[in-house]
């Protein structure tokens, strides 16, 4: 069990987190959501010690996490990072062992870690002996999860592990970590600013803004009961563009190609084609009967077009 | 082209053994450097104010010019190789510290907080993480810091160290383009062929680079350890100036000395720097004998309020009453040559006016063109004094660089020109030089300089050495000059086929 009491952090006389109280059950999938500046990072990183607090204390099973032994403390927890982070001269084998190392497990037990987390994340037993820069942006990323897996922590903390993923990516890999979590029954700690991917994942939600927490609860009672207009607005707002690929598709004629690699599936967001399409021509999307459709900038724009005149 | 085969040919041992030294001084210096730096950077990657200090001092010090600190070190550590390695090293720190400090700290901050958040050690991240991505940063480092090495290590033969160096300095001395490429060429192809080796090693494991580096250290110590060891009891040390006259007559005090005295071993410093590096060394017992000018010591190493006179035997006299003063030092009886200033003529030209002596000249003076160094052009002791002391008038005499004076009067540019009575051009080019017959031109007789303490202690050396007293005429010594240095020659050589021709050593 964690717990905050009472925490505040300052950076430079700005209040970054003020009066924070908060507890994080054993087990539990607990997603810190927010916008940026909201402290939801700065939250995380207290729990490691990356950041320290003006005042307050922050506890784990029951222990003041300052009279912890720091390394110790950092060995038996799991940390994801948002740019993935694997150590560019070691290969996976070598970057997924690192705290087992470190806690001088033998050779052969680390080896077996190794292997079974990649069977996990579904990566080929080869990869072991790859190095990073050989890996895709997603593979990367199961990489960095089993990583902070290795030593078997109770604790595994995620720093908007997904954010700079692609749609597909981020969504095979947001199954994984709760496949995982259901499988290593660890607590995990996830923070996102994404109120979507937070109430596909957490078990509890905390809504912060500013440095204060509005809301903490259960997926439904963040649904169903917005303690505030700030959550029930962060909500909506997130769930506007949660419009699929396939309204844009059913209300045009869009022009279909030859079956081949798709960008996204029609069940993806529409917000997601506006990213693929910032950087490309077009967007090749694969619809459920197996076809592969060409949207472009125009589709989009004139399904936009409409879809605000129906809001009217 | 060549004459630099023939010199390869000929002097390929010599040209080894000076690649070999100049790979020991730049080897040694790196590795020096290496371990002052390296741990430096380490130590300081989280102390940005000490670090840009340091930055600081071993930027000025790369800013010092290379001969001013080897002139600085000289009367703190002497000459040789020691001077050398230190101001090398404090030139190879820079580079090193500066790339492996910036390797350090411009990791990616997301890897430093990787590292720090899973409870990494300090050692751990360093070994593991830190060093490993700054590898790269830290080799370029190193080959930048081998490359100036190896190209600053020329300077060392400037201070007796000897490498490289030797022949680009001979080269610029003698005037001899092919000992200036010979030397400029290997240093270029050492520091090409270094730079690329320490690029291959970086691409092995941190531990097969540890396993090279501990080699190298001890390769290095056994053979310096085994040199010192090695050394017989009695050993003397012969050096000379720059140029083949010194290494010529430095062999044959080897020769002799080793004919009398078996037990004693010589070594040879030849080419081994200016006129005060080689006093200095003498006083400070780095090297026991080298020859010197009689007109040299009066000139420049001794204080003296007497002008100087112009009789051989005079200034020899004083010379050694000097040195014997003011220094401690003994200064045996000179050879018979003298390697003064000389008006030279073709030969062809002396015959058609019967010219022997200056004052010849007075009679043909109006068809003289001459063609002058530019000091002996302004010297009291050069052009200005001798027209008035012959009261000569030339019809034009002009200033020309001392290295193509030689070639104008081969030319026909000009019919006579000034030089030093020994130079070899003057048999290449079938030139004479004129008896100065009123001895305007200050005396100039080699001479062995040696320490007072070696001669006290081997008394028989004197007698030794003086065997060559009243040797060893200017045409002579022409001669071997223009073998050694025209013709490429061994010196060692030269020197024993004098000394055998004319019975110097016994039982030979």
């Amino acid at each position: 069990m964690i717990e905050f009491k009472n925490v505040y952090k300052k950076y430079q006389g700005n209040q970054a987190i003020s009066d924070l109280n908060l507890t994080i059950n054993d087990g539990d999938f607990f997603v810190l959501v927010g916008p940026s500046g909201s402290g939801k990072t700065t939250t995380l990183k207290m729990i490691n010690r990356l950041i320290k607090q003006t005042s307050g204390e922050i506890l784990i099973d029951g222990k003041d996490i300052d009279s912890l032994d720091l390394q110790e403390m950092r060995l038996n927890m799991g940390y994801v990072l948002q740019n993935i982070a694997l150590f560019p001269n070691m290969t996976i084998e070598e970057n997924i062992t690192i705290q087992p190392e470190s806690l001088k497990w033998s050779k052969d037990v680390r080896h077996k870690v190794a292997m079974d987390l990649l069977e996990k994340v579904g990566l080929a037993p080869e990869y072991a002996q790859r190095f990073p820069r050989e890996l895709s942006g997603g593979e990367q990323q199961r990489v960095g999860i089993i990583r902070a897996l290795s030593s078997n922590p109770k604790v595994v903390l995620m720093d908007e592990p997904f954010s700079a993923l692609d749609p597909i990516s981020r969504n095979q890999l947001q199954e994984l970590v709760l496949k995982l979590h259901k499988e290593m029954k660890m607590t995990f700690i996830f923070v996102t600013h994404d109120m979507n991917e937070a109430l596909r994942l957490g078990n509890t939600i905390a809504i912060m803004r500013l440095g204060h927490l509005e809301q903490v609860g259960t997926r439904d009672e963040i649904i169903h009961n917005p303690k505030n207009n700030f959550v029930d607005g962060f909500f909506k707002n997130q769930h506007n563009d949660d419009k699929k690929i396939k309204l844009i598709i059913d209300s045009q004629n869009c022009q279909g190609v030859d079956k081949q690699d798709a960008d996204l599936s029609e069940e993806d967001n529409v917000s997601d084609l506006a990213r693929v399409l910032e950087n490309k021509k077009f967007a090749l999307i694969e619809s459920s009967d197996e076809k592969v459709w060409k949207l472009t900038t125009q589709n989009l724009l004139s399904y936009l077009a409409r879809d605000g005149e129906s809001n009217e | 082209m060549n004459s630099i085969i023939h010199i390869l040919q000929t002097q390929g041992n010599d040209i080894l053994s000076s690649i070999g030294q100049h790979i020991t001084i730049s080897l040694v210096s790196l590795l020096i450097a290496a371990v002052i730096a390296i741990p430096l950077a380490i130590i300081l990657m989280n102390h940005k104010r000490a670090a840009e200090v340091i930055l600081q001092i071993t930027s000025v010090l790369q800013t010092i010019p290379s001969l001013a600190l080897l002139g600085i070190l000289i009367p703190i550590v002497g000459i040789g190789t020691v001077p050398s390695v230190i101001a090398l090293v404090l030139y190879a720190v820079m580079p090193i510290f500066q790339n492996t400090y910036s390797g350090l700290t411009t990791i990616d901050p997301n890897l430093e907080e990787a590292a720090e958040a899973f409870g990494l050690s300090r050692t751990k991240k360093l070994v593991k993480i830190e060093i490993p991505l700054a590898m790269p940063m830290i080799i370029s480092g190193l080959r930048i810091a081998m490359v100036m090495i190896i190209g600053t290590a020329t300077l060392a033969a400037l201070i007796g160290a000897g490498g490289l160096g030797t022949y680009i300095l001979l080269g610029i001395e003698t005037n001899n383009n092919a000992l200036l490429i010979i030397g400029a060429v290997f240093s270029a192809v050492l520091a090409l062929i270094f730079s690329a080796a320490i690029k291959g090693i970086s691409k092995l494991s941190l531990r097969k680079i540890g396993i090279i580096f501990t080699a190298v250290v001890v390769l290095m110590g056994g053979y310096f350890g085994y040199r010192t060891v090695a050394q017989p009891k009695v050993s003397i040390t012969i050096a000379g100036k720059m140029g083949s006259e010194p290494e010529i007559l430095i062999n044959m005090y080897k020769d002799l000395i080793e004919n009398d005295h078996p037990n004693m071993k010589v070594s040879t410093k030849p080419n081994f720097g200016g006129t005060s590096f080689l006093f200095k060394a003498l006083k400070s017992g780095s090297i026991d004998i080298y020859p010197e000018f009689t007109g040299t010591v009066l000139e420049s190493l001794v204080k003296t309020n007497k002008s100087a006179s112009h009789d051989p035997k005079a200034t020899y006299q004083l010379a050694k009453k000097l040195l014997k003063e003011q220094e401690d030092l003994d200064y045996l009886k000179p050879m018979k040559y003298e390697n003064g200033y000389a008006l030279v003529v073709k030969k062809s030209f002396a015959k058609k006016y019967n010219l022997k002596t200056v004052s010849d000249l007075v009679g043909v003076e109006g068809k003289i063109h001459a063609g002058f160094d530019p000091d002996f052009y302004q010297l009291k002791d050069g052009y200005p004094g001798i027209s008035k002391a012959y009261n000569l008038e030339f019809a034009s005499a002009k200033t020309m660089e001392s290295s193509i004076r030689y070639k104008a009067i081969a030319n026909g540019k000009v019919n006579l020109v000034d030089g030093y009575t020994t130079d070899p051009q003057i048999k290449e080019y079938n030139l004479v030089a004129l008896k100065d017959n009123k001895e305007f031109f200050p005396p100039y007789q080699g001479a062995p300089l040696v320490s007072e303490k070696l001669i006290t202690k081997y008394p028989e050396l004197k007698t030794t050495l003086s065997k060559l007293a009243g040797k060893i005429s200017e045409e002579d010594m022409q001669k071997m000059n223009y073998q050694v240095a025209v013709k490429h020659e061994k010196a060692s050589k030269v020197a024993h086929d004098y000394l055998v021709k004319h019975n110097l050593l016994k039982g030979d």
